[in-house]
């Protein structure tokens, strides 16, 4: 097929070939991003288990995810869960109350929405954090005392 | 047809190709908002949070993209004052709502950026103020009263507030080039 000095033959299948390269392109990169984003990721029981002395059968509906990145042993993310009594902290003699609850509830509520609703009656939050000047990265403990639901990140 | 002509016919395929995936992948990318369009428990202070939050995300995105638009700057003050709506009632349904407090803040600060009217910028430091008195151990919070400070000339508050955030978090120190910043107001 040809008219007007323009090869239309040439021109479909270069446009076919050139979308289906573009295509393999797409999904070569949808594929990396999964399996980079998946390679990373840590389960809430293993992030639980990095930073909570309680034994996990005691925290009820723990929900949450971590990430561990190459260059850091523990891995970083944001975990919630029920306990009837208060959670032990690994090191919990690094933790002292402070930090900036505000913040902290305002992470958690991007993390878990409506979960996380309980965070937003500011005066009847406990939070602790990681001392300063300890090698331990930050580490949260964010608490609604009027429920039994703990909130944990470390950033 | 001669060899240029069908190598220029095929790289603009290829463009339309590229352009086509760009469109593609940015549009399934950063627009999901988080739960506004929520109906029920219209008198949720809670939920009237995550609008106003919501309405906040929508500035913060027209705000990436289009930085000098008049048309982007009308839907950021709508969407300024819904979130400030929102964050009122929040407060009315959750007095001890601290967050609801700092955003509201944020938004009067919005406005004053907009428009110069400096009460805007008061009414800001009001709200930044309520939220400190309800947690005092904020530094998000004095950070934001800071610049509130800054902007209306009030250093020395400014350097108070400054202390006080080094005194609760040392890392604040070297965060977001804040200690140059208020060296600039010890000089003479």
């Amino acid at each position: 097929m040809k008219s007007n000095g323009t090869n239309w033959r040439f021109v479909w299948q270069f446009s076919i070939i050139a979308c289906v390269i573009a295509l393999l392109f797409f999904c070569i990169q949808k594929m990396e991003w999964k399996m980079s984003g998946e390679s990373d990721k840590v389960s809430a029981d293993q992030f639980a288990s990095f930073y909570l002395a309680t034994p996990i059968y005691k925290l009820e509906n723990l929900r949450g995810w971590g990430t561990c990145s190459y260059s850091e042993t523990n891995p970083t993310g944001y975990i919630y869960f029920d306990c009837n009594e208060a959670p032990v902290l690994v090191d919990a003699n690094l933790y002292e109350a402070g930090g900036d609850p505000i913040a902290l509830s305002d992470k958690f509520l991007r993390q878990f929405g409506k979960t996380a609703w309980s965070l937003l009656h500011s005066s009847d939050l406990i939070c602790l954090r990681m001392k300063e000047g300890t090698s331990g990265p930050r580490r949260f403990l964010l608490h609604n005392r009027k429920t039994q639901l703990y909130f944990f990140a470390r950033l | 047809m001669n060899k240029s002509r069908k190598i220029v016919i095929a790289l603009k395929v290829v463009l339309i190709c590229f352009i086509g995936w760009l469109v593609y992948t940015n549009s399934s990318g950063n627009l999901k908002l988080s739960a506004s369009n929520v109906a029920e428990q219209p008198d949720s202070g809670e939920l009237c949070y995550m609008r106003g939050c919501d309405d906040l995300s929508f500035i913060g995105i027209y705000r990436k993209s289009f930085k000098s638009d008049d048309k982007a700057l009308a839907e950021m003050e709508k969407h300024n004052d819904l979130a400030e709506q929102n964050f009122s009632k929040a407060i009315e349904l959750i007095p001890d709502c601290a967050n609801a407090y700092w955003k509201r803040g944020r938004c009067k600060r919005n406005r004053w950026r907009w428009l110069g009217n400096p009460h805007d910028n008061s009414a800001a430091i009001a709200d930044y103020k309520k939220a400190i008195e309800l947690v005092p151990t904020s530094t998000e919070v004095r950070y934001s009263l800071l610049k509130a400070y800054l902007s209306s000339g009030k250093s020395e508050l400014a350097k108070e507030e400054f202390e006080k955030m080094i005194k609760l978090d040392p890392d604040w120190r070297s965060r977001k080039g804040l200690e140059d910043e208020m060296q600039k107001y010890d000089q003479p």
